[in-house]
């Protein structure tokens, strides 16, 4: 009798603890998942200004962030960014963007590569930005024709009830390489152009997060330009985090 | 502490010392795959340019392949053919080494061709692999706890649902047959192994080359198609891919190898006087599935081969700008997928079929209605795929034929229903752990089928397509059902397998959390899905925050109820009490054995005489 009760207890004992350590494993899992899911890259945080500017009689506070779009490894370099691992066309110093709540912010893109054709021409408007034009070497537009496009800046996010919604989307117009003006003088002419500067703002809402990424099929030749810099993170997408 | 896993026979133990079959295991299997892996790997991108996505999925692909025979090399698969091809066939003693005469556990890690140690093997892995694919549902369900958890990023959210699918259906589909069609099958109709013993052992080696293959997904940046694996996103996707498409791949070849054999078995090699309406329900059940699944698993194999040539030689058979067609995947994919359904579905109610007639000690209510019940199901499940595909604008006037068959495949359902009903009528269930398995089973079918009329439906699938709705209905039968059908013929012949009694309460436990913890999960994600949450999204509206947040607890306690089962299972295999030779008072053969049942489990092949329910005859 007491053998019994000693095996009935023991057998609770054991399975109790096996039953925990079922959990811990599961929990284990789970941890490990939670930190692979973290950014891999470091943040960009946007600098904040002490201005404001006053838009359909709100004030909103300023800040901005600075990306560059370098057609490879070396061109980011001599930006003086670290760039990623593969000689791939990229955004950089960051593809996580850290964006004040409800602020007017406004994005300077360094853009040096080169394009062919939109699959789409929609993403050849700007949509989204304040006045809803973006700036290109000191002109604004409202569009640019969809062949002449090296990337697209699109930023979206789930449409959930939790968050604002935010779409923004401003074309990238390319370098063209038939343009003697825009090659940098002592550069290969036939990879690095001088680039253009593309400045737009817009206006973040509550906190959220979203996804930004390049329209523009800029991957290898593989599936039709989707492969290889389409098909990874950390180079033609990322995420922006409004806090 | 009495040892139950010793040989009973007499005979020497076969011990040919200088043939190499005795120097080859697991071990040396998984070396050999790893050079053969590894070597081409490292050969095959040196000439090539591995910035370019062709060079990679075409040196990995190849690599993943390599892995799979030089393990099968390793552990021994082909020394009988090729000894054979050289006319230096296997001797006596080579042989009955093979069969895992006298050599105790170490068999279970060799090329073993003992149907009954296949089936353990089996019975592992199929838990491994449900243990796998619960552990990342569990991460599924956390992540939607709340609309906006972030628990895992969408890129690594995409690759959970993938990889839980995947791996949920590739154990579903040998949960039963596995195990159960192995161990049990040829001894249910008195036969002294399977018709090909070294094919039965190659069936779950080859599955199991699988597994690391799957596995290195993870590895190589995931998979973010779900387990349907859609074409031109599968051709898209990053490297992870080639790990799913190399998994069906060998996968097909398994189950082609295992269907062949069972098949083969049942039908030349049943006892003498076993009519085919003597035939155990179960083993047509196990029959009827494998045999359906033999046509139907090329055509998966057949996608995953073009878009493996389409992500590595430039074809473009899913291209539509070259004139591809993705709706030739979706094709391919669904002729297998709805098949396969009723491949994971029928041994398991056929499991329930046989434990119906035990617990309730009457003869199974009309057998002939239980087999056409079968082969309607069979015959109807070829000709209902495009129900997959009503809202994708394939030839919409085929919807309204394609809505009719499968809703007349509700009526071969309703069959086998009224079989289990009818026999459990009037009875006095004896409420065993097995028997539980059957009414929940009949709950959940019930639910499972019902719903899933809605979704044949064509307007209802308008709106419900592609939501919540759709995942809740299907897992109410694989899992309801099917799941609960494997889950409960466990506990029937665990005695069998392994000597022991399965703990009870401690199998009441877990059938109480699963059960519970499962209409709680699931009836929560039917609220969702007929509100509209789109199912294989990371993030949801707040709308849907409530049902979301009580499938989530219903998860866990599923999750808990099935780490209880774990403990009861290997608590019983080590400790449990000793089961006596027939511990139901059944009638099917296997309960005419002993534990170890012996190598050709006979000694005397058995002459049948009448069908294998007459409880509560005369005589």
């Amino acid at each position: 009798m007491t053998t019994s009760t000693e095996n009935r207890k023991r057998f609770s004992i054991g399975g109790l603890v096996f039953v925990l350590l079922g959990v811990a494993v599961v929990s284990l899992v789970g941890v490990l998942l939670h930190h692979l899911s973290a950014d891999p890259q470091k943040p960009l945080y946007a600098t904040k200004s002490s201005q404001t500017i006053s838009i359909d009689g709100k004030d909103y506070a300023k800040a901005s962030a600075v990306l560059g779009v370098y057609p490879d490894k070396a061109t980011a370099a001599e930006h003086g960014y670290k760039s990623n691992n593969k000689d791939w066309v990229q955004y950089g110093p960051s593809t996580h963007l850290v964006l004040p709540a409800h602020t007017y912010v406004t994005v300077t893109l360094h853009v040096y590569d080169s394009g062919e054709a939109l699959n789409h021409a929609y993403f050849g408007k700007v949509v989204g930005t304040v006045g809803g034009t973006m700036n290109i070497d000191g002109t604004d537009v409202t569009n640019i024709p969809y062949d002449q496009v090296q990337h697209t800046f699109t930023l979206h996010g789930l449409p959930t009830s939790t968050q604002d919604p935010l779409f923004v989307n401003v074309p990238l117009p390319r370098v063209a390489t038939d343009d003697k003006d825009n090659f940098l003088p002592t550069k290969d002419a036939g990879t690095n152009y001088k680039g253009h500067t593309v400045t737009f703002s817009f206006l973040t809402g509550g906190a959220g997060e979203y996804v930004w990424n390049c329209e523009y099929p800029c991957g290898d030749g593989t599936y039709r330009k989707f492969g290889a810099v389409m098909g990874q993170l950390g180079y033609m997408s990322g995420k922006v985090t409004v806090a | 502490m009495t040892t139950l896993d010793h040989p009973t026979s007499t005979r020497p133990i076969p011990n040919p010392e200088k043939s190499l079959i005795t120097k080859l295991h697991m071990g040396t299997g998984m070396v050999v795959g790893a050079i053969f892996a590894f070597g081409t790997y490292f050969w095959l991108r040196s000439g090539q340019d591995m910035t370019v996505a062709h060079n990679v999925n075409k040196v990995l692909l190849i690599s993943m392949f390599m892995w799979s025979l030089g393990f099968l090399i390793g552990i021994g698969a082909f020394i009988g053919p090729f000894r054979w091809l050289i006319g230096k066939d296997l001797t006596a003693e080579e042989q009955l080494y093979l069969a895992g005469d006298g050599q105790g556990v170490s068999r279970y890690f060799r090329y073993c061709t003992d149907h009954k140690v296949v089936g353990i093997q089996y019975l592992v892995g199929v838990m491994a692999m449900l243990g796998v694919g619960g552990t990342l549902a569990m991460m599924i369900r956390t992540n939607l706890i709340s609309p906006g958890s972030k628990f895992v990023t969408p890129v690594i959210y995409n690759s959970l649902v993938g990889l839980h699918g995947i791996t949920m259906i590739v154990a579903m589909i040998v949960v039963a047959t596995g195990p159960f069609g192995n161990f049990i099958l040829p001894i249910m109709i008195g036969a002294r192994d399977m018709a090909f013993p070294r094919l039965n052992a190659l069936s779950w080696w080859v599955l199991f080359t699988a597994i690391p293959v799957l596995c290195s997904a993870w590895f190589l940046g995931g998979i973010p198609t779900g387990w349907t694996a859609y074409a031109p996103l599968s051709v898209q996707a990053g490297p992870g891919m080639n790990a799913f498409v190399a998994t069906i791949i060998i996968f097909a070849v398994s189950t082609a190898v295992a269907g062949a054999n069972i098949t083969a078995t049942v039908v030349t090699m049943r006892a003498k006087g076993m009519k085919w309406n003597r035939v155990p329900i179960f083993v047509i059940g196990a029959t009827i599935s494998v045999a359906l699944a033999i046509p139907a698993f090329p055509t998966f194999m057949v996608s995953m081969i073009m878009t493996a040539l389409d992500r590595t030689a430039n074809t473009t058979y899913f291209d539509a700008q070259f004139g591809g067609s993705g709706w030739l995947y979706a094709h391919l994919f669904w002729i297998m997928g709805h098949p396969e359904v009723y491949v994971i579905l029928l041994p398991g109610v056929a499991a329930l079929m046989e434990i119906v007639p035990v617990f309730v000690r009457k003869p199974l209510f009309s057998y002939n209605a239980a087999i056409m019940g079968f082969a309607g199901i069979a015959g109807l499940s070829v000709l209902v795929w495009a129900h997959h595909m009503y809202m994708s604008g394939w030839l919409p006037m085929l919807n309204g034929p394609f809505m009719i068959t499968t809703e007349m495949i509700s009526i071969p359902t309703g069959l086998i229903f009224l079989v289990i009903l009818g026999t459990l009528w009037r009875g006095k269930p004896w409420m065993k752990l097995p028997m539980l398995g059957v009414y929940a089973f009949l709950w959940n079918m019930l639910i499972g089928g019902v719903t899933g009329v809605y979704l044949s439906d064509v307007p209802a699938d308008n709106y419900l397509h592609g939501s919540m709705y759709v995942t809740a209905h299907f897992h109410y039968t694989l899992m309801g059902a099917a799941l609960t059908g494997a889950l409960a013929g466990l506990a029937y012949w665990f005695p069998k397998m392994t000597g022991r009694m399965l703990h009870e309460r401690a199998g009441y436990i877990s059938f109480w959390f699963v059960q519970i913890g499962f209409q709680v999960l699931f009836l929560g994600m039917f609220i969702a899905g007929a509100e509209g949450q789109p199912r294989r999204v990371a993030d949801f509206s707040a709308m849907y925050k409530y049902s979301n947040m009580i499938s989530t607890m219903g998860a866990y306690t599923i999750g808990i109820g099935m780490i209880v089962m774990l403990w009861a299972v290997i608590h019983s295999w080590r400790k449990g009490a000793i089961a006596p030779i027939n511990p139901w008072g059944a009638k099917t053969l296997e309960w005419t054995v002993p534990f170890p049942v012996p190598l050709e489990n006979f000694d005397e092949l058995p002459v049948i005489t009448s069908d294998p329910y007459g409880y509560g005859r005369s005589k």
